[in-house]
C-alpha cells in the first residue's frame, strides 16, 4: 500500500520536474516566466522558513536575512566586481554568519518574544542598510546590478536563463530542506515543537538545535536574496520589509504547516492568486484578502492539511498520524 | 557504592528558600524515596538534581563527578534522566516515536548526518527503533505503538512516561510523581515495573510520591523533606514511626487545634 503510494508520488514529482524543465519550450511570455520566478523566489523563503517553523517558531527576521544575501551579492559584483556565480555563494554564507550570533540572542526567548527580536533585527537590518549611503544606497537602493555571467545568456529581455536558475535554486533548497526534515534532526526539530521540556530531558540540546535550524534558514534566505539581486538588477529598503517576512508566514499557514507540501502549494498558490486578480485592478488586494479569509476559515489545516484529510475520508481511514497543527493562535 | 551525592543543596526564590541545606547520598542498585507535604520543595530539589534549575548553594555529585548546575541534556548523556510530575509526552507522535525520539542521545542525529544519509547512519537509527519497540513491549504499551500518545488513557501516559524515561538508558532515573491519578491496579503495575526496572536492569531509582502505600512497598530507603529541609530518613519502617515525620504530616495535637 504504501510503496504503491510512493511510487505513484515519486512518478508525480518526476513529471511535475519534466514538466517545469519544459515550460519555456512552449512558454515565452515574459510575463508568465517573470511570474514563475517571482514563484521560485517565494518557494525558497517559505521553505527555508518552514524549517525553523516545525518548532513552532516563527522568524520575522527572514526578509533581513535575504536582504543581507542580496545586499552581499549587489556589493559584490557591483562594486568589487566579482562575477555572479562567485557572489552566489558567498551571500548564502553571509547571512548565514549574522545568524549565529543573532540566533543565539534571540533563541533565549520563546513564543511571541521571539517573533518580536527577529522582527526587530529585520527592522534594524533595513535601518542600517538605509542610513549608510556607502556603500549600503541608502533608501535609493543599488542599482544596475550586473547580472548573471555570461552576460549575452542573462540579458534583461531574456527570462528563460532566469527562470532555469530558479528552479535550480528550488530544487537545491528542497532537496536540502526535504532531508534535513525527513532526517533524525528533521524528527528532533518535530519533537522540540511537540515539548520542548521533555526533548530537553531525553537530550537534546534544545537550544542548539534550533540555532543551527535557524542558521540553516537564514543560508537560503540568503540564496533567495542574492537571486533576487542578480535578477532585477535593483536592491532597496522597501523591498525586503517586515511585511514581506508575513507575507512567506502566510504562504505556510495557507499551505499547511504539517508537511513539507505545505510551503511549497502555499508560496505558488499565493504567488499565482493576486497576479489572476490583477484584472479586477484596484481590487486586486482586496480579492487577495478575502481568499486569505476563506481559505483560513475553511481549511485550517492549510491546503496540504486539507487535502490529506480529504483523501483520508475517501479512503475510509484514520488522517495519518502526522503532528498536529502549529496552532496559528497559540503562536501569532 | 554511591550514585548521587548532594551537599548542603540550597535553592532560594527571592525570600522564599524552596529548598534549604539539604544533603543525602543515594546507593548504586537503590529505590530511594523522597516525600514531603506539599511545598516542602520535592520537585525543586528534582529540578536542581536534573539541572532545570540552578541551586544557589551546594554541590551535586553524580557517579563521581560533580555535576552541580549542568545542564539537563547534558546529564542525559552522564546516565540521569527525570520523568515530569505532569505527563509530559510529544503528544502528537505515536507511542513508538515518542521512544525513538527518546533514544536521541544514541542516535546520529547531526543535520550533516541528516544530510548525507550514509548507510552507517541509517543502521544506527534502525538498531535504535528495535530497542525503541524492545522498551515499549518491556513497559507493557506492546500493540499500542502506534497509537498518538495524547489520545492514550491515564494509565498508559504513565507507563509511556517511563519508557521515554528508558529511552536513553539512564543509569538514575528520577521519576516525580510516577502514580499520582492512578487507579489502584495501575498503581501496582507501575511498582511493579519501577522494581523491575532496579531488579532486571540495575536503574538506580529515586522518586517523588504522595501515595504512600506505594512509597513504603517499594522503596529501601525514604527522605523526608518539610519547608524545604531533610527532616528524617531511613527505611520505610524507621519512617512511618518517626515522631518528626508524624508531625509534619498530621501536625501537632493540641487544644488550640482541637477548638479550631
Amino acid at each position: 500500500m504504501t510503496a504503491r503510494v510512493l511510487g505513484r508520488q515519486n512518478i508525480a514529482i518526476a513529471a511535475l520536474l519534466a514538466a517545469l524543465l519544459l515550460v519555456p519550450a512552449f512558454v515565452r511570455d515574459a510575463y508568465f516566466l517573470h511570474v514563475m520566478i517571482l514563484i521560485s523566489l517565494n518557494v525558497i523563503m517559505a521553505v527555508s522558513m518552514w524549517l525553523l517553523g516545525i518548532t513552532g517558531l516563527i522568524s520575522f527576521g527572514q526578509a533581513g536575512f535575504m536582504f543581507i544575501g542580496a545586499m552581499t551579492t549587489a556589493l559584490l559584483t557591483k562594486s568589487a566586481g566579482w562575477p555572479f556565480w562567485a557572489a552566489l555563494p558567498l551571500s548564502a554564507v553571509m547571512p548565514a554568519l549574522v545568524a549565529a550570533p543573532v540566533g543565539r540572542l534571540s533563541l533565549r526567548v520563546k513564543g511571541v518574544y521571539f517573533f518580536l527580536v527577529t522582527l526587530a533585527f529585520g527592522e534594524v537590518t533595513r535601518g542600517i542598510f538605509a542610513y549608510f549611503e556607502v556603500p549600503f544606497g541608502g533608501w535609493y537602493g543599488i542599482r544596475d546590478i550586473p547580472p548573471p555571467q555570461p552576460a549575452w545568456l542573462f540579458t534583461t529581455l531574456n527570462k528563460v536563463p532566469f527562470y532555469y536558475l530558479g528552479l535550480a535554486l528550488v530544487l537545491l533548497t528542497c532537496a536540502v530542506i526535504y532531508r534535513v526534515s525527513r532526517s533524525w534532526f528533521g524528527n528532533v526539530l518535530w519533537s522540540i515543537r511537540e515539548s520542548d521540556l521533555l526533548a530537553a530531558s531525553v537530550g537534546v540540546d534544545v537550544p542548539g538545535t534550533k540555532l543551527i535550524a535557524f542558521i540553516v534558514s537564514a543560508f537560503f534566505a540568503g540564496l533567495a536574496g542574492s537571486f533576487y539581486a542578480g535578477y532585477f538588477a535593483y536592491i532597496s529598503p522597501l523591498v525586503f520589509t517586515f511585511d514581506y517576512s508575513v507575507g512567506v508566514l502566510v504562504f505556510i499557514v495557507v499551505g499547511g504547516f504539517n508537511s513539507f507540501a505545505g510551503p511549497i502549494v502555499g508560496a505558488v498558490a499565493l504567488t499565482l492568486v493576486p497576479e489572476a486578480f490583477r484584472v479586477t485592478g484596484k481590487y486586486q488586494l482586496l480579492a487577495y484578502g478575502l481568499i486569505l479569509l476563506l481559505s483560513m476559515r475553511l481549511m485550517p489545516d492549510g491546503i496540504t492539511g486539507t487535502w490529506q484529510r480529504w483523501r483520508a475520508r475517501v479512503a475510509h481511514r484514520p488522517v495519518a498520524p502526522e503532528p498536529v497543527g502549529i496552532g496559528v493562535d497559540e503562536h501569532v | 557504592m554511591l550514585l548521587l551525592e548532594l551537599v548542603e543543596l540550597t535553592r532560594r526564590f527571592g525570600g522564599l528558600i524552596a529548598v534549604n541545606d539539604v544533603s543525602f547520598t543515594v546507593e548504586r542498585g537503590e529505590i530511594r524515596g523522597l516525600i514531603g507535604p506539599n511545598g516542602a520543595g520535592k520537585t525543586t530539589l528534582f529540578n536542581l538534581v536534573s539541572g532545570v534549575l540552578q541551586p544557589t548553594q551546594g554541590r551535586v555529585r553524580f557517579d563521581g563527578h560533580d555535576v552541580t548546575g549542568e545542564r539537563m541534556h547534558r546529564l542525559v548523556r552522564r546516565g540521569m534522566v527525570r520523568t515530569f510530575q505532569h505527563s509530559q509526552l510529544f503528544p502528537g507522535f505515536t507511542v513508538f516515536r515518542n521512544v525513538l525520539a527518546a533514544t536521541h542521545v544514541h542516535a546520529s542525529s547531526g543535520l550533516i548526518a541528516g544530510l548525507i544519509g550514509s548507510p552507517a547512519t541509517h543502521r544506527r537509527n534502525e538498531a535504535l527503533a528495535e530497542q525503541a519497540d524492545e522498551i515499549i513491549r518491556f513497559v507493557g504499551l506492546s500493540g499500542r505503538q502506534d497509537e498518538l500518545a495524547g489520545s492514550l488513557s491515564h494509565g498508559h501516559k504513565r507507563l509511556l512516561q517511563v519508557a521515554v524515561g528508558l529511552a536513553p538508558q539512564p543509569r538514575l532515573l528520577l521519576l516525580d510523581e510516577p502514580v499520582a491519578g492512578l487507579n489502584h491496579e495501575d498503581v501496582d503495575r507501575m511498582m511493579t515495573l519501577i522494581r523491575s526496572l532496579r531488579d532486571t536492569q540495575g536503574i538506580t531509582i529515586v522518586l517523588v510520591e504522595h501515595n504512600m502505600k506505594a512509597v513504603m512497598n517499594i522503596c529501601d530507603r525514604i527522605t523526608v523533606l518539610q519547608f524545604g529541609r531533610k527532616i528524617a530518613e531511613g527505611t520505610p519502617a524507621e519512617i512511618a514511626g518517626d515522631a518528626k515525620v508524624v508531625e509534619a504530616y498530621l501536625g501537632v495535637f493540641d487544644d488550640d487545634d482541637a477548638a479550631a
